[in-house]
């Protein structure tokens, strides 16, 4: 196994490795809900991954190094969408890649085109899985504000309640 | 529709294998921009051979490459000062391109630099990166890229860089972000017009202006309307330096600001009487 010095870290391919393997699919789903093409998703899991690898500051857990990682990873979305770089709008041909039928093509548009606050809570909702408490905690929000933002996020994308998580 | 099918869409994307051993590929190779020759050719050859390059860069190129060369000049020698002009600028729609019109070059060869000055000497300038961006801001990982592009034959240096908030320990890189492109030109840009395409943005689109630096120099400001980014773009012709088209990109960073950064611009105005006084 090779270590590799990189700047004040010590750390091994392995590692890397392991680490990439954990989180690239979950940010590789919250970077699309954002961006909507694989080019520029790709872009920002990279860019993630190498602040995660070469310059994150110490955690406490794993927990932590998690949350650190999706909130880097959001806000380098939020950063590729600001720039002067980015489509004015989510081509459909970057949907038809991955939803096969005009419906989910339809709900996967109505989810990039959320407004962010809303969008960024249903994601850590639906895709990490975390609960309102843990959302709270991430966003620095009240627990009554992620709950509002999830209503009405459930509410522009006309979900059904169920229960789920 | 339910939370269930909900969940089901948002997880349905996952990373493909192509993109998977281009982002490892990446990651496993970085190496910060002080690395020795050695490695910066190993990472440089990484990096060539990923995706990475094809999409934002290729966005970059639709509108460095379509700087069309109307006029022609010479380039002599020695000093900062240098003589600017005002930005044209012609809006295109897709249409009005045709399917047949060559936006893209191909990226032929990359180089990587942590340092400014460095990068800037590799295409035979002095840095024009303001000053307060160094002082102030977070270069991007990739550090100074110098790029060589190849379009009908011809092949054009230019330089693009990066920088962020310093957010590594609040993990909010969010805050303001800058990007920088530099391309030289062997001939007077005076005459220069930049295509916009519609990728970008359509005239109505922006809120034009102007600021004049500290040191004179003319900045042609355009601010879009819905995303609230700023560009500034300064052309300049110089016997000193030689001549080049330097746009910035401000995202997050209010005109106040953008101004008093474009104030430590490493450019003065050869007199206030020889400007560029427009059409």
């Amino acid at each position: 196994m090779e270590n590799i010095l990189r700047a004040e870290k010590f750390i091994s391919e392995e590692w890397i490795l392991e680490k990439y393997d954990l989180y690239k699919n979950m940010l590789f789903q919250i970077a699309f809900s954002y961006l909507g093409n694989k080019y520029d998703c790709e872009d920002v899991i990279q860019e993630a991954f190498i602040k995660l690898c070469y310059h994150s500051p110490e955690f406490d857990n794993n927990e932590h190094e998690k949350r650190w990682l999706i909130r880097v990873t959001i806000n380098l979305c939020i950063n590729n969408l600001r720039s002067f770089w980015n489509r004015k709008k989510v081509s459909i041909d970057g949907l038809e890649e991955y939803f096969s039928s005009d419906e989910e093509i339809g709900i996967m548009s109505d989810i990039i085109n959320l407004p962010e606050k809303y969008k960024t809570v249903i994601l850590l909702h639906y895709i990490s899985g975390y609960r309102i408490s843990e959302i709270s905690e991430i966003m620095n929000l009240s627990e009554s504000a992620v709950k509002m933002r999830l209503k009405r996020g459930r509410e522009k994308l006309k979900i059904e309640l169920e229960g789920l998580i | 529709m339910n939370e269930r099918d909900l969940k089901r869409i948002l997880t349905k994307p996952t990373i493909d294998n192509e993109m998977d051993r281009s982002i490892a590929d990446v990651i496993l190779n970085y190496e910060s921009g002080s690395l020795n020759n050695a490695n910066r050719n190993l990472r440089n050859r990484s990096m060539l051979n990923n995706s990475w390059k094809s999409h934002r860069l290729a966005k970059v190129a639709v509108i460095v490459l379509a700087l069309v060369l109307v006029g022609t000049g010479t380039v002599l020698a020695a000093g900062y000062k240098v003589k600017s002009h005002r930005q044209k600028i012609k809006f295109m729609t897709n249409e009005e391109l045709g399917e047949g019109t060559p936006l893209y070059g191909e990226d032929t060869k990359r180089t990587f630099f942590g340092s400014g000055d460095e990068a800037f000497a590799e295409l035979g300038y002095p840095n024009l990166i303001p000053s307060y961006i160094y002082d102030n801001y977070l270069l991007s990982e990739k550090g100074h890229i110098c790029l060589e592009n190849n379009r009908d034959g011809v092949t054009q240096k230019w330089l693009i860089t990066e920088f962020f908030t310093d957010g590594y320990e609040t993990g909010d890189f969010s805050g303001e972000y800058i990007y920088i492109s530099f391309i030289p030109s062997d001939v007077s840009v005076v005459n220069i017009t930049s295509v916009y395409t519609e990728e970008v943005g359509l005239e109505e689109d922006f809120i034009f202006s102007e600021y004049t630096t500290k040191g004179g120099v003319i900045c042609s400001l355009k601010q879009h309307i819905e995303r609230g980014y700023i560009t500034a773009d300064i052309l300049f012709d110089s016997d000193t330096i030689g001549n080049g088209s330097l746009m910035m990109n401000f995202s997050g960073i209010d005109m106040d600001k953008v101004k008093e950064i474009l104030d430590t611009l490493p450019l003065t105005e050869e007199t206030i009487e020889n400007q560029d006084m427009g059409e």
